[in-house]
């Protein structure tokens, strides 16, 4: 199979292309929603800092694919992951693996911070969703998040397969107490589209 | 900093033995290779992976370890790497969930300075729905390409086994600003 080089000899475009971003005003805001997501594209970045209400000092980020409403996700999910230092119990030097299966969405452990943490501090969560517009192969999502909380910290990463071929066209993401928690403002979600050649 | 695509295999429609990006430009400062990819190794339900450089398969010449983890245990590899080849994370194989691909994401920093070894960093895995500890794999990775040689070809290989249709390799070069400081 030959190798498509980029064409022509116009000037390269970027392949990194914001699609959309949402920042969080209100006190009244429970979810991010993108819709209509372009079909353009190869890949998907996710990108989420993110800081609940909640009586909490951190707790997941969820990722809807093609749904709207929280624990409306089908089961068709699963999940391996790695997670040091876990922030809602201040371990030190614990390192675990754990597979959650048929979670209903795409989990990012430790990526919202809730309101035992000091001021101004964020979650932060990178999802990389690679041929999110193919109708052949199930949707493989590598997850990365880092918090720290000044006196509780955390990394994570996990590879989430979505068993669906569909393509993905919709993502909400909500805090993981879904309708119990509101969404601190300055929370911020920004969706990008990586674009391959001739794209 | 901005990236640009420089190649692709596009969707890979029959069985491809391994993909080899050549001729690639220097006008970048670094390089990431963006793998969906599935092998058809069929004795386990993952398989390995691996990058050469300019066709360089010199014994000694790429160092590696892997932080990792499969749902039951984690721990960290360095032992293990072919020292030919850069070990990337591992895929699917051909006794995995059907329509299972793994992802890769792999940086390869300053590609064209002639007096730096070649740093690479790469995170990838996949789940594929089964309690088998071969049946899923995340992983980081670092890795060393011991060569001042500016990096003008890429080889990426699944062991020795092919790809599975529907998998995908894409190649990008990254850019990086004028701007300077003090």
């Amino acid at each position: 199979m030959p190798i498509l080089p980029l064409a022509g000899t116009a000037a390269p475009r970027g392949a990194l292309v914001p699609i959309a971003s949402l920042v969080i005003t209100n006190t009244s805001t429970q979810q991010f929603d993108f819709v209509n997501i372009p079909q353009i594209y190869q890949d998907l970045r996710l990108v989420v800092s993110m800081r609940n209400t909640g009586n909490n000092l951190a707790e997941g980020c969820l990722v809807y694919l093609n749904v709207n409403t929280f624990g409306f996700g089908d089961n068709t999910y699963s999940q391996t992951n790695l997670i040091s230092n876990p922030l809602t119990t201040g371990a030190t030097g614990a390192v675990t693996s754990t597979r959650d299966t048929n979670p209903q969405r795409v989990y990012a452990w430790g990526a919202s911070v809730g309101a035992l943490a000091s001021p101004n501090i964020f979650g932060n969560s990178i999802f990389d969703f690679l041929s999110y517009a193919g109708t052949t192969g199930f949707k493989q999502t590598i997850v990365q998040t880092f918090a720290d909380t000044n006196g509780a910290n955390s990394m994570y990463m996990s590879a989430n397969n979505w068993r669906r071929t569909v393509a993905i066209n919709q993502i909400s993401i909500f805090s993981e107490s879904g309708g119990s928690v509101f969404l601190v403002p300055g929370s911020t979600a920004t969706l990008y589209g990586v674009r391959s050649v001739n794209q | 900093m901005s990236m640009f695509p420089i190649a692709t295999t596009g969707t890979m429609t029959g069985s491809l033995g391994q993909v080899f990006f050549n001729n690639i430009p220097s006008n970048f400062t670094h390089l990431q290779l963006r793998v969906y990819g599935r092998g058809n190794l069929s004795t386990t339900a993952w398989q390995t992976s691996g990058v050469q450089f300019n066709l360089d398969g010199t014994g000694g010449n790429y160092n590696g370890h892997e932080m990792w983890a499969n749902g039951s245990n984690q721990g960290t590899t360095s032992a293990g790497f072919f020292n030919a080849w850069f070990n990337s994370p591992y895929m699917p194989g051909n006794n995995s969930l059907a329509n299972t691909f793994g992802i890769q994401i792999i940086d390869i920093l300053d590609y064209t300075n002639t007096n730096k070894f070649k740093t690479i960093r790469a995170i990838g895995g996949f789940d594929d729905n089964n309690t088998s500890t071969t049946n899923q794999r995340i992983g980081v990775y670092s890795g060393q390409y011991r060569s001042t040689n500016a990096i003008t070809s890429i080889t990426y290989n699944v062991a020795g086994n092919t790809f599975i249709a529907g998998s995908r390799v894409d190649l990008y070069g990254i850019a990086v600003s004028n701007a300077t400081g003090v």
